[in-house]
């Protein structure tokens, strides 16, 4: 590294490697100091270092380079480092019931990035069930048993049901 | 003949009645560009209403087209037209396969073979490049497709490509196919190969097919296409998170992640992230074996197979070795999609894993015998249908009336009921072999009911997915795109078919990027709708019938595969996720060198679609299609029950149900699209003769089937 | 995989390896090379022979076929690019002879036999670009020869008097002769940037630089076509 490269400049490497290895890097992991910090957000701001996004979490900053991932993606990884996984599972289905619109089969989050335990799901999926601020939360169980997630502020149960049915069995019989 | 690109400018025709054998000028087809395009044409001029696809009159037409050898990307299909025995008029239709036949007829040298005529022994048609002569078949006559297969290329060569009918077109069942490679199957036409006694045609190439521009300019083209192209069905979008992806589809057939193998490959082979831009993992973004097989199938997959010249894989090829262990059969399995699904459904009673099992793994030893089976005796499942025939017919007591008791007796029923896939073994062994009563299970849903009497509740009864009283089932109709994949299901004479806008709607974007792209080629939002949750008939939808249509009738002509084709999409963000439907046009033009827009090329494939009208007006002895052939069966217009039996009405939330006026109003729509009589859907004498058929109004006005 | 058999099976082929010609060296060279302007030149042995030698290819293709798919989009971007037209007899990288069948062909044991007509093993035949080209050498009028930049060994087309020589010496079947042409194919690197491989979709098909390519082709542990011809089986 040349002499005129700032800690900012460092960091922004680091960062960019570690979205190509697939992850994001928290503020903590930078261990950088106040004057670090405000280097970063100065840079952020004047877009000098256009891949590099911040996101802001309750338990740390997350900076990834959309280079190397979207931020789709880097969302994902967002919700698993907040470790509020009950948060995770219903803002994703939030997302994908406003975006698509669809519901979300609970069994994607038994997959990368989320990798979530069949029990651990299980665990989760009640705590939705009794949490207030996730009460647009609904569920919906397709003929072959699979059970889709969805929130009814972007679906009507009727909507979610036949479209849950669709995905699960409909698709599979017209392939 | 004159010097051509792209095409190879012959048509091989062989009368088998006489054994002679000639050569036609493919270029005074060439208005209708080739592949099934041609094939109408010569249907039209040389076969006459009421000719009986099993009589000697019969033509059978194989058929590629100017861009099939040149390495354009999907390009390996070979189309089959001819009259269709399951048809209740025997109009003509199309079958389809994929493979390396058609790649090997262009460089034998050959655009299209015709065959016509009856032998009065067993043979097969041997063509190495311009030598073409008939083989003695009594001794592949009667035997599995895998044998005679390798019989006929140990005689002519294992280089050889072979296009060949099993014991069920020998016997001439409608439900029978014909079959190439490992596992490509065109359904339908079996029957006509056998009734020709014509058990194969098999050739080698040692020609070329010529390119028109610079190598460099269709090179550059080729690569463009890449940064288009998805994965099978076009799906742009992968099933899984990947950091590169935006979005996800469930059902997308990008199955590749981390983790997901080849697993039976030696080593296993990693399908991994599958980045869009890398031309080096194109080929292994669709795990077929995982997709059809379930994810039990995942260490049993040895690789992916597919046809000439594409670069995405959709057949599984894969080791089973509990079907060596058990049945004694062959432990490598090919095939893909409904050629799994098809012969599973005869075990309609499920195929419960046993103790000992993983998880999905009897039903992979039942697919996999089933397609195995159905491969070997050449069995049409006419997509999906004969395993919801036998279901109905075995559960409402049918078979047991119309079988002789003791055939009924003789039948494993035990092994169906208990999901035990050896039923298959001989199941396939009854119908494929005219067996007792059963057979008749291939006649076709049209000619099944009317010998053993199902009744009106037979077409009713939505499960059975029977979507025309002419006998064939739903394939892609209303369930996908609403009015389009509906409309789109009645033009035809056999399962429709038509990927155009089924893999359009199922891109894997967000609906608000399909609703842009629509407007973009269809002139408004509105002519897609979201899955369950569908809006009157409008005129962007009639645009979008008309354009599926005619681009599955170009991709057949050309030939590109429609099971890839239109590239309407692309998974790059950096394209803002649009494809490039005049792809078609600028390969077209470069392999040729006749320039083509995009709209001439649609031009072409309408006046083909319009032709195929004519035929089957002319076969059906009427210009009324639009009630005696655009109708559905009628569960389709009847509304659907919520999970709580409550009626849900038709374009509310929740149901994919149409509606009888409304198909009326979209029927008009398309028909005036088209430039069609509103009234019948019949083409009209101006339409025909601006398309340049005259000849085809003048002879449909003769027989009265001209619109008034 | 038995591949060590199997390499030394095929130790009649190898016989136009370097290895073998570094054997041939060890009987020491008397004289220079007479000329290297074409990349080959004729050397004299202690014993008085003359001998043709090669300057060495900068590398060669090679062929997974644990990867290969079986599309042959290899074989037309092969012929498009080189021939202005697609064919898969001549091209230069030789998929479908074996691809339903194996190299061997049919055999009553078809079913578990390489191709796809069996174990779904596709087993491609590649240009070794051998350090003592067969073709070349058998070439009668020198119309093969070492291409100054890559190594490949050229056809000049001018040159080739479409004797088949090259076709009828080469062990691998690589050298053909276009039927419609009359001239010798063989591959030529595509000028060091070979378009098989950019389109194989799997990354089956690398170039590899000469040292890596010589052994992944005639090394005991060889992977590639070259020897695993009848190694996997079901």
């Amino acid at each position: 590294m040349s002499d005129q490269a700032s800690p900012v400049t460092a960091y922004v490497e680091v960062i960019r490697e570690a979205s190509h290895a697939t992850k994001l890097t928290a503020l903590s992991e930078l261990a950088c100091n106040e004057q670090d910090l405000a280097g970063m957000e100065v840079l952020l701001s004047a877009q000098a270092e256009d891949d590099i996004k911040l996101m802001r979490g309750s338990r740390d900053l997350y900076y990834f380079s959309d280079k190397y991932m979207t931020s789709a993606y880097a969302l994902h990884l967002f919700r698993v480092a907040e470790k509020d996984p009950a948060r995770m599972i219903a803002d994703t289905v939030r997302d994908e019931s406003r975006i698509y619109p669809r519901p979300t089969p609970i069994a994607s989050f038994l997959e990368a990035p989320f990798r979530m335990s069949k029990a651990a799901l299980d665990g989760v999926l009640w705590q939705i069930s009794q949490r207030n601020d996730m009460e647009d939360i609904k569920s919906t169980t397709a003929s072959d048993g699979s059970i889709y997630l969805y929130s009814n502020e972007y679906l009507s149960a009727a909507h979610a049901d036949s479209l849950a049915e669709w995905e699960a069995v409909g698709k599979v019989e017209n392939p | 003949m004159t010097n051509t690109f792209g095409y190879t400018g012959k048509i091989l025709r062989v009368d088998l009645t006489t054994g002679k054998i000639w050569t036609d000028d493919t270029m005074k087809y060439k208005d209708f560009i080739g592949g099934e395009g041609m094939s109408m044409k010569i249907m039209w001029d040389e076969v006459p209403a009421g000719t009986h696809p099993f009589s000697p009159e019969n033509k059978i037409i194989f058929g590629s087209g100017p861009l099939c050898g040149t390495g354009v990307p999907c390009s390996g299909r070979t189309n089959i037209t001819s009259l269709l025995p399951s048809n209740p008029d025997h109009s003509v239709s199309s079958s389809h396969m994929g493979g390396y036949f058609s790649v090997e007829m262009k460089y034998a040298g050959w655009d299209l073979i015709v065959v016509e005529g009856k032998s009065a022994k067993p043979v097969w048609l041997r063509i190495e490049d311009d030598k073409v002569w008939l083989e003695d078949g009594r001794w592949v006559w009667g035997k599995g497709m895998f044998d005679a297969m390798a019989m006929i290329s140990s005689q002519m060569g294992k280089e050889a490509q072979i296009a060949m009918i099993g014991p069920a077109g020998e016997n001439q069942l409608n439900l029978s196919v014909i079959r190439t490679g490992a596992s490509h199957s065109a359904g339908g036409h079996g029957g006509v190969m056998g009734s020709k006694n014509l058990k194969a045609i098999a050739i080698k190439g040692t020609g070329s097919v010529k390119v028109a521009a610079r190598p460099e300019e269709l090179m550059a083209l080729d690569k463009y296409m890449m940064t288009i192209i998805g994965a099978n069905n076009q799906h742009v979008v992968p099933r899984f998170p990947h950091p590169w992806a935006e979005y996800t589809a469930s059902g997308s057939r990008w199955t590749a992640k981390k983790g997901l193998y080849w697993g039976a490959a030696n080593p296993p082979v990693e399908t991994g992230e599958c980045y869009p831009e890398d031309m080096q993992s194109v080929g292994l973004r669709t795990h077929k074996g995982f997709q059809d097989l379930g994810a039990v199938a995942e260490k049993y997959t040895v690789s992916m197979g597919g046809c000439a010249h594409c670069p995405i894989r959709c057949h599984s090829q894969v080791r089973i070795p509990q079907l060596e262990e058990r049945y004694g059969i062959d432990p490598n399995v090919s095939n893909t999609c409904v050629g799994y699904s098809g012969p599973n459904g005869i075990m309609f009673k499920g195929t419960p894993d046993l103790p000992g099992q993983e998880k999905g793994e009897q039903s992979m030893i039942s697919k996999t015998l089933g397609s195995h089976l159905a491969d070997d005796y050449g069995v049409w499942c006419n997509y999906g249908q004969m395993g919801r025939d036998l279901n109905w017919t075995y559960t409402h007591g049918i078979l047991k009336k119309v079988l002789p008791a003791d055939e009924y007796a003789s039948i494993s029923w035990d092994l169906l009921e208990k999901g035990d896939p050896a039923f298959l073994i001989d199941f396939y062994d009854r119908v494929a072999n005219k067996k007792g009563e059963l057979w008749h299970i291939a006649d076709g849903s049209y000619w099944i009911d009317k010998r053993w009497n199902l009744g009106e509740e037979y077409w009713a009864y939505d499960k059975n997915k029977l979507w025309s009283k002419l006998g064939y089932p739903v394939h892609h109709a209303n369930e996908s795109q609403s009015q389009v994949g509906a409309l789109v299901s009645c033009f035809s004479n056999r399962d429709a078919q038509n990927h155009s806008h089924s893999n359009f709607g199922a891109a894997g974007v967000p609906l608000e990027l399909l609703k842009q792209v629509a407007a973009e080629e269809f002139g408004t939002p509105d002519a897609i709708d979201g899955p369950m949750d569908y809006t009157p008939m409008n005129q962007g939808k009639a645009n979008f019938v008309k354009w599926a249509l005619t681009r599955t009738m170009l991709h057949n002509s050309l030939t590109l595969c429609n099971w890839m084709w239109p590239m309407a999409f692309s998974p790059l963000k950096s394209r803002n996720y649009r494809g490039d439907t005049a792809l078609e046009a600028k390969f077209y033009s470069l392999v040729t060198g006749i320039p083509m827009t995009k709209e001439d090329l649609d031009r072409a494939a309408t006046r083909t679609f319009t032709l195929f009208r004519a035929l089957t007006i002319r076969s059906m002895g009427t210009a009324d299609m639009r009630n005696k052939h655009d109708q559905t069966t009628s569960w389709v217009i009847t509304a659907t029950k919520d999970k709580n039996g409550k009626e849900i009405p038709q374009f509310t939330k929740g149901t994919d149900r149409m509606t009888q006026e409304d198909m009326e109003k979209g029927r008009g729509l398309v028909y005036k699209a088209f430039g069609w009589d509103e009234k019948t859907g019949a083409p009209t004498k101006a339409t025909l003769e601006a398309l340049g058929m005259p000849e085809v109004a003048a002879e449909l006005a003769a027989k009265g089937l001209l619109p008034a | 995989m038995d591949s060590k058999q199997n390499a030394a099976d095929s130790g009649s082929k190898r016989s136009t390896s370097r290895r073998d010609f570094l054997k041939l060296a060890g009987a020491g060279f008397l004289g220079a090379l007479a000329t290297t302007t074409l990349g080959m030149g004729v050397m004299e042995t202690a014993d008085g022979r003359k001998v043709e030698v090669w300057a060495l290819s900068s590398g060669a293709i090679v062929h997974d076929p644990n990867r290969c798919v079986g599309c042959r989009r290899c074989e037309a971007a092969c012929t498009v690019r080189n021939d202005g037209k697609g064919s898969a007899f001549i091209s230069r990288i030789k998929v479908s002879r074996n691809l339903q069948y194996g190299k061997l062909g049919v055999s009553a044991a078809y079913a578990k036999a390489n191709g796809q007509m069996g174990n779904f093993l596709v087993v491609a035949d590649t240009c070794r670009q051998c350090s003592h080209p067969a073709c070349g050498m058998a070439c009668p009028v020198g119309a093969i020869t070492a291409d100054p930049t890559t190594g490949a060994r050229v056809v000049d087309v001018d040159r080739c008097v479409s004797c088949g020589a090259c076709q009828d010496a080469c062990p691998w079947g690589i050298a053909t002769l276009d039927p419609e042409t009359k001239v010798s194919t063989k591959c030529m690197l595509c000028d060091g940037d070979p378009n098989c491989t950019k389109n194989c979709p799997t990354g089956a098909i690398k170039f590899y630089p000469w040292e890596e390519a010589e052994a992944l082709l005639f090394g005991t542990d060889a992977t590639s076509g070259a020897t695993a011809v009848s190694g996997a089986s079901a």
